[in-house]
């Protein structure tokens, strides 16, 4: 559990921390929502824009980790593509069992569809974390971002 | 629960117009014209428009993954309760909604919801409408058939079926901790979400007014989510309210209807209060 100051006083501490590491973070809305964007390849060759959020969930009282893939074009990719070839998820998991775990859903912000890994463990998982302060959400990260493939400094140098 | 009001409210329909523009040689199809149930989805509803357009002979096959829905003049929310699109629409009373099929590259901002995606995004939402509720306390105890045939009675449309499961959702053991409700701002903004409880401090039961209120208050994001928080004051709600309906399932609720009323026997069947707000 964290509250809406609390996740906001982390956000911040998280950013200065990334950037200290050059993975390029940065806070938006006011400091509501933390954002990072790099290319990724397609096996095919074709590079995408993977944008990722961090954004406060109210009902839940968690960071939830929000994520979508753009072409150059700026569309998005096909929902197959970014769990088989972006996310590389083995066949061997259904299609029904991923979208338990991550799906679309509206944007908080943006109001369009983004992915989110659903945050109704979060609380829990956390518990079993031991955290001081300003090391959060590095140890969430931790745990979802690479679920996605997002670069985590490693944690004990920080 | 009032059976007569769920009743109501699962049998209420919409029309709604479906245009082919494929600009294809023999010309577009006919519009497809259908009621539709409010609580149904355009990514439920789709397939059966297409399968009406593919119907002509020699006609080009229209395939799924090939369209992209437009409304307004803005791409279309496929996952949105059509009975929220209906209200969001700033259309007169009865008349129909019209939804443009396009076979054009679709803009950035518009994402293709086919039924297994839906059918996951309306778990998540019962799911977290129990965590609301209930701090998941039902949905944890469901048996794992039963959250899915949920979603089979919404594409069957089979009322008895939905509400034998539905009622363990709604007449819990405890109150409801806080109230699912989703507000729509208007202009295409997001709907707005937060823990609204079910009562003030003093005993008195919040009423949608309030939480609307409370809901809308530019500073809900950022103050921190405390008790007090979820206990509007009534000069936000004026000075926020102030000559704006709240609309759902095409009705203009009034602001002093008790939110655990609203609740009970106005969520759609995700288990969301969903409120339009419209401009006088």
């Amino acid at each position: 559990m964290l509250t809406e100051q609390q996740f906001r006083d982390e956000l911040r501490i998280f950013v200065e921390k990334m950037n200290e590491n050059n993975i390029n973070w940065k806070l938006q809305e006011n400091g509501q929502t933390a954002r990072e964007s790099h290319l990724v390849e397609l096996p095919d060759g074709e590079f995408v824009t993977q944008d990722s959020h961090i954004i406060y969930n109210s009902t839940y009282q968690t960071p939830t980790l929000w994520f979508n893939f753009h072409a150059k074009t700026g569309a998005p990719i096909d929902i197959e593509i970014v769990e088989r070839d972006l996310l590389k998820i083995p066949k061997t998991e259904s299609t029904a069992s991923i979208r338990t775990r991550i799906s679309q859903y509206e944007h908080p912000f943006l109001g369009v569809l983004y992915y989110n890994i659903h945050p109704c463990q979060t609380s829990q998982i956390m518990k079993e974390l031991k955290l001081g302060e300003g090391t959060w959400l590095m140890s969430w990260l931790s745990v979802y971002g690479q679920q996605i493939g997002l670069r985590i400094p490693d944690i004990q140098n920080l | 629960m009032d059976y007569e009001v769920s009743r109501k409210v699962w049998e209420s329909l919409v029309p709604v117009q479906f245009t082919l523009q494929s600009g294809g040689p023999l010309g577009d199809p006919l519009p497809y014209y259908t009621m539709l149930p409010r609580f149904t989805y355009l990514a439920l509803a789709l397939p059966k428009a297409l399968t009406s357009f593919n119907r002509r002979e020699d006609g080009v096959t229209i395939h799924l993954d090939k369209v992209w829905l437009e409304l307004n003049g803005v791409p279309a929310k496929m996952y949105v309760p059509i009975g929220v699109i209906y209200d969001q629409a700033k259309i007169e009373a009865e008349s129909i909604l019209e939804i443009s099929v396009k076979t054009t590259p679709p803009p950035a901002n518009f994402q293709m919801v086919d039924q297994e995606t839906m059918k996951a995004m309306f778990m998540q939402n019962i799911k977290q409408a129990d965590y609301l509720k209930t701090e998941a306390a039902v949905t944890q105890a469901m048996m794992k058939d039963e959250l899915p045939q949920l979603w089979r009675s919404v594409v069957n449309n089979n009322f008895d079926e939905f509400w034998a499961m539905n009622r363990k959702l709604m007449e819990t053991d405890k109150e409801f901790k806080y109230v699912p409700i989703r507000v729509y701002p208007g202009d295409d903004k997001p709907f707005k979400q937060s823990q609204i409880k079910t009562k003030k401090p003093d005993g008195s039961y919040i009423t949608v007014g309030e939480a609307v209120g409370e809901l809308l208050q530019p500073s809900s994001y950022s103050t921190p989510s405390s008790s007090e928080s979820s206990t509007p004051t009534s000069t936000s709600e004026c000075t926020i309210l102030k000559e704006r309906r709240l609309i759902s399932h095409g009705i203009v609720i009034p602001y002093h209807t008790p939110l655990i009323f609203a609740a009970k026997n106005l969520s759609y069947p995700d288990n969301f209060v969903h409120i339009v707000i419209a401009s006088n």
